[in-house]
């Protein structure tokens, strides 16, 4: 087969939607797992970190721990949970060609993913204010870190749902786009999994 | 004859990266990092008591850094090809690679000086090894534009038999985010964001040589790419248009 003919065949099985469970396929290109994996194994690396820090100086951790603010820790897995919930119904969406409807999905997720952002804002200034800085302690210096770092792939997650909403006005997508789409979505899941991860780990685990 | 050289070029790459690690590791030994919260006279201290070691590996890095432009040049013929012409991204990635070899030979001048005087005021030498480390660790962003924009033309390639596979865009994109915390050295003396910590130092490091290796056998395929387009075009009698 000529290089044309196989990526056209790609290209189609890419195209297909997993309608029968025994047809299994992954989401996005394949590719986009190398970055998805790397990302999540590295995150594995930051926790393990963590969690060796805090062995060495449990008191002092479950202590700081419980100055942080559970409830908008929270409110903040809660908007991440439904910002998730948005972008699947949002691609369903795509596959079935109902652009408006995915304008309006992606837009709630880009509300929740903005509203995620205000409120870590308002953490962190919350936070500074009543004096609690990276510098007091190794708990502060990993709760701003990881947080930080966090809210770094949240951002990155906002653009990535800004391009997700500029490709509904498309009324058929190419396999490519589909694909680039997918993979744009599995980021977004990735950034709320991370979450998922890291807020138990800070605010609740004693 | 252009191919074995541009492939020499490609694992020039790979072997500048095991000579980096030979050079700042073994004889120099300043990996792993010494402690930015340590006083003037505990870091005069370590460039005393290393001063020959350390003059010698980076000395043999000051002057074997720029064989990583070889390297660069290829992967900024290969931007080239893709853009076709020698338009805005092949260009920022030529002015970047200009400023690569210099991020470890210029790094490397400061830690010289600050050995080559080990008896001078301590406080000196401990800004002399400050700068080493900003710059070493610190001064991520030429190198993260590169991959950004390499991660561009990996995706926006539509020819037949593209010069990268996809994934290896992707790859980029994970290097780009994790290359990115280094940044935040001069912020912290203590912790995971310190020029010794976790998230600033060694994970770069790791995903750095990661993508060196990666690089360099992509791009000795991506010679080979071109080398049978260069074939069929030849056979074909279809001539490169002059850029």
């Amino acid at each position: 087969m000529n290089p044309t003919a196989t990526r056209q065949a790609a290209a189609a099985d890419l195209a297909t939607p997993s309608a029968t469970p025994g047809d299994r396929r992954i989401p996005g290109e394949a590719g986009t797992w190398i970055f998805l994996f790397g990302d999540m194994l590295v995150f594995g690396v930051f926790f393990a970190t963590f969690m060796y820090e805090r062995g060495l100086a449990p008191d002092l951790f479950d202590e700081s721990r419980q100055t942080l603010s559970t409830s908008i820790g929270l409110a903040n897995t809660l908007i991440l949970l439904t910002s998730s919930l948005f972008v699947v119904t949002a691609i369903r969406a795509i596959r079935s060609s109902e652009r408006l409807a995915a304008r309006w999905l992606l837009a709630g997720a880009l509300v929740c993913g903005l509203a995620f952002v205000g409120l870590k804002a308002v953490e962190y200034t919350a936070k500074v204010y009543e004096g609690y800085t990276p510098d007091q302690n190794t708990f502060y210096l990993y709760y701003f870190i990881l947080t930080g770092l966090h809210l770094f792939h949240v951002l990155i997650g906002i653009v990535v749902l800004v391009t997700l909403l500029t490709q509904t006005r498309h009324a058929e997508l190419s396999a490519t786009r589909m694909a680039l789409v997918e993979g744009g979505a599995c980021f977004w899941h990735l950034v709320d999994l991370l979450w998922i991860v890291l807020f138990p780990l800070l605010y609740l685990v004693s | 004859m252009h191919v074995k050289i541009e492939k020499a070029a490609a694992w020039l790459g790979l072997a500048m990266l095991g000579a980096f690690l030979v050079m700042f590791w073994i004889i120099a030994g300043v990996i792993p990092p010494m402690d930015p919260s340590d006083t003037a006279e505990q870091i005069a201290a370590i460039y005393s008591e290393n001063e020959l070691r350390i003059r010698i590996g980076l000395a043999l890095m000051i002057l074997s850094a720029f064989l990583f432009a070889p390297f660069f040049a290829l992967l900024s013929r290969q931007v080239r090809r893709i853009e076709g012409y020698w338009g805005v991204m092949s260009l920022t990635q030529i002015l970047l690679s200009v400023t690569f070899p210099f991020g470890f030979s210029l790094c490397a001048i400061f830690a010289v000086t600050a050995a080559y005087r080990p008896d001078r005021n301590p406080d000196v030498t401990q800004a002399l090894n400050d700068i080493f480390w900003f710059i070493f660790v610190g001064l991520v962003g030429p190198l993260i534009t590169q991959v950004v924009i390499l991660t561009f033309c990996v995706f926006i390639d539509r020819r037949t038999v593209p010069s990268f596979p996809r994934w290896y865009g992707y790859f980029n994109i994970w290097y780009a985010i994790l290359g990115v915390p280094g940044c935040a050295v001069f912020l912290f003396k203590d912790g995971p964001l310190a020029w010794d910590g976790m998230f600033a130092f060694w994970i770069p490091l790791t995903v750095f040589s990661i993508w060196m290796v990666v690089t360099t056998v992509m791009l000795s395929k991506a010679v080979d790419v071109e080398a049978a387009e260069r074939s069929v075009n030849a056979a074909e009698r279809i001539w490169e248009p002059a850029a």
